[in-house]
């Protein structure tokens, strides 16, 4: 389900560095993202590198993630993947900066949240990510909130672009959020 | 070896040691247009002590001026100081009593000049693949050092003329290594820490011991753009929790990390910045991996 593109980013080097490559990198992305269809999935692969310094993951990974989180180019996501967390330090003190956050799978079913996520959203997401897909009023029932509350919740996330999310009508009348997990796209769920 | 009458005196001053710790004193002692650097009792020196050399007879040939130097006397220093590129980056700009014999003698540390920042990468994967080679074990410690070169290096280019297009900061860094550390030094003679962050209206006010706190502790930035600023708050704090050593002076201000303390406060003002990186070796030795 879903569109998905991998990249590599040790075709930009093992060891990246630099504010200046770091913007090469970014335009290299943004192009990939931009032949995704909707909903589509970037997923940026850190496997195989040495070092990535902050000045790069902020110039790179940080900036792209602020250009989608404004609301550029709706439906479509980015996610890493890693098999260590090391290498992801400096990304993710630079995400936290920016108050954003970037899903990375860590191989299986593990993941992690790199950057800053709110402990609330966090739990939210977990939800998501462990059932694959779900609604707000299901949210709210498993969490014990208002659907209100579960509904800004999962705005949130959407607005994050950690999850997608698409408003679908209520039997009652009105309508509720229904969102997908990221990795949902990998695993075509 | 008599002395030659026509040799100047030197003052006085004479240091055994020329390194992070005594550079204070000797840039006290080597002031003026004309200083005499009497090196002639020298027996150590550290790659922190030439870089500050190297900028010192740098900015007293822009300034008209010339460093005369006494070389020194202990053959084994003489030849370790001639094996430095101590006299291809003066480039003719001083004096010395005798010739200092160039060898062909490994140098003793790496010493390279930064310029541009495309250039950078490909300094940061020379000095990279070398602590790479010397300690095949040390990842996780090569990683945390090579992370930091990429982040000073590149600050040279970004800050060190910051507001100063006609400055040319001349950027150096250097990779040594002894029996208990690896230093890493990044020198050069540009605007300094306090000049880039007056840049920024907000930090405008501060002293320039002020600002080296504003930039190693808060994390400041001349530039608002959420992501810039940190780099240096993070170095230090990755060296803070590996029982390393941080030293950083810029132009009459300096800061220093040692242990879990740090100070800072006024010295004798020179140009631009000059960082002093000093970690354990065992981080970079087998057992102490993760």
């Amino acid at each position: 389900m879903g569109d998905k593109k991998t990249v590599s980013l040790t075709q930009f080097g093992k060891r990246l560095g630099t504010r200046g490559e770091g913007t090469q990198a970014r335009e290299v992305l943004l192009r990939e993202i931009q032949t995704l269809g909707q909903p589509g999935l970037l997923v940026v692969d850190f496997r195989g590198l040495e070092v990535l310094s902050g000045s790069f993951a902020d110039e790179a990974l940080g900036e792209l993630l602020a250009t989608l989180v404004e609301g550029a180019l709706p439906g479509r996501y980015v996610m890493g993947r890693a098999t260590r967390e090391e290498i992801l330090e400096d990304l993710n003190l630079k995400l936290a900066e920016r108050k954003l956050a970037l899903l990375v799978g860590l191989g299986g079913k593990n993941w992690t949240a790199v950057g800053k996520l709110p402990p609330y959203l966090e739990e939210a997401l977990r939800w998501v990510m462990d059932r694959g897909w779900g609604r707000s009023a299901e949210l709210a029932q498993e969490l014990g909130l208002t659907v209100q509350q579960a509904s800004m919740r999962l705005l949130a996330l959407g607005q994050l672009r950690l999850v997608h999310m698409e408003a679908e009508s209520r039997a009652g009348g009105g309508y509720q959020w229904r969102v997908q997990s990221l990795c949902s796209f990998i695993s075509g769920r | 070896m008599a002395a030659d009458p026509r040799t100047p005196r030197s003052g006085g001053f004479s240091p055994r040691v020329l390194d992070c710790s005594s550079v204070e004193a000797a840039l006290w002692a080597w002031q003026g247009p004309r200083p005499l650097v009497d090196l002639s009792r020298l027996r150590k020196f550290d790659a922190f002590g030439l870089l500050v050399l190297v900028l010192l007879g740098r900015i007293l040939k822009e300034r008209g001026g010339e460093l005369r130097v006494l070389v020194p006397e202990n053959r084994e220093t003489h030849h370790r100081l001639g094996a430095t590129p101590l006299a291809s980056l003066l480039q003719g700009a001083y004096w010395t009593n005798r010739p200092l014999e160039m060898t062909s003698d490994p140098p003793p540390f790496t010493v390279v000049q930064v310029r541009e920042e495309e250039g950078v990468t490909g300094l940061v994967n020379q000095l990279g693949d070398e602590l790479s080679a010397r300690f095949p074990f040390g990842e996780r410690a090569n990683r945390m050092l090579i992370g930091a070169l990429f982040e000073l290096l590149q600050n040279i280019p970004q800050h060190a003329a910051a507001g100063e297009h006609d400055l040319d900061p001349f950027g150096l860094a250097a990779v040594e290594e002894d029996s208990h550390h690896i230093h890493v030094v990044v020198a050069d003679k540009g605007v300094g820490l306090a000049g880039s962050l007056r840049l920024n209206p907000r930090y405008r006010h501060l002293t320039p011991p002020q600002a080296l706190e504003a930039i190693l502790v808060d994390g400041a930035s001349r530039l608002d753009k959420p992501g810039r600023g940190g780099t240096l708050r993070k170095i230090r704090e990755v060296v803070k929790e590996n029982a390393g050593r941080f030293y950083v002076r810029s132009g009459e201000a300096a800061f220093l990390q040692q242990d879990v303390e740090w100070s800072v406060g006024k010295v004798l003002d020179f140009p631009g910045v000059q960082i002093s990186v000093r970690l354990p070796r065992t981080l970079f030795e087998p057992g102490e991996e993760g």
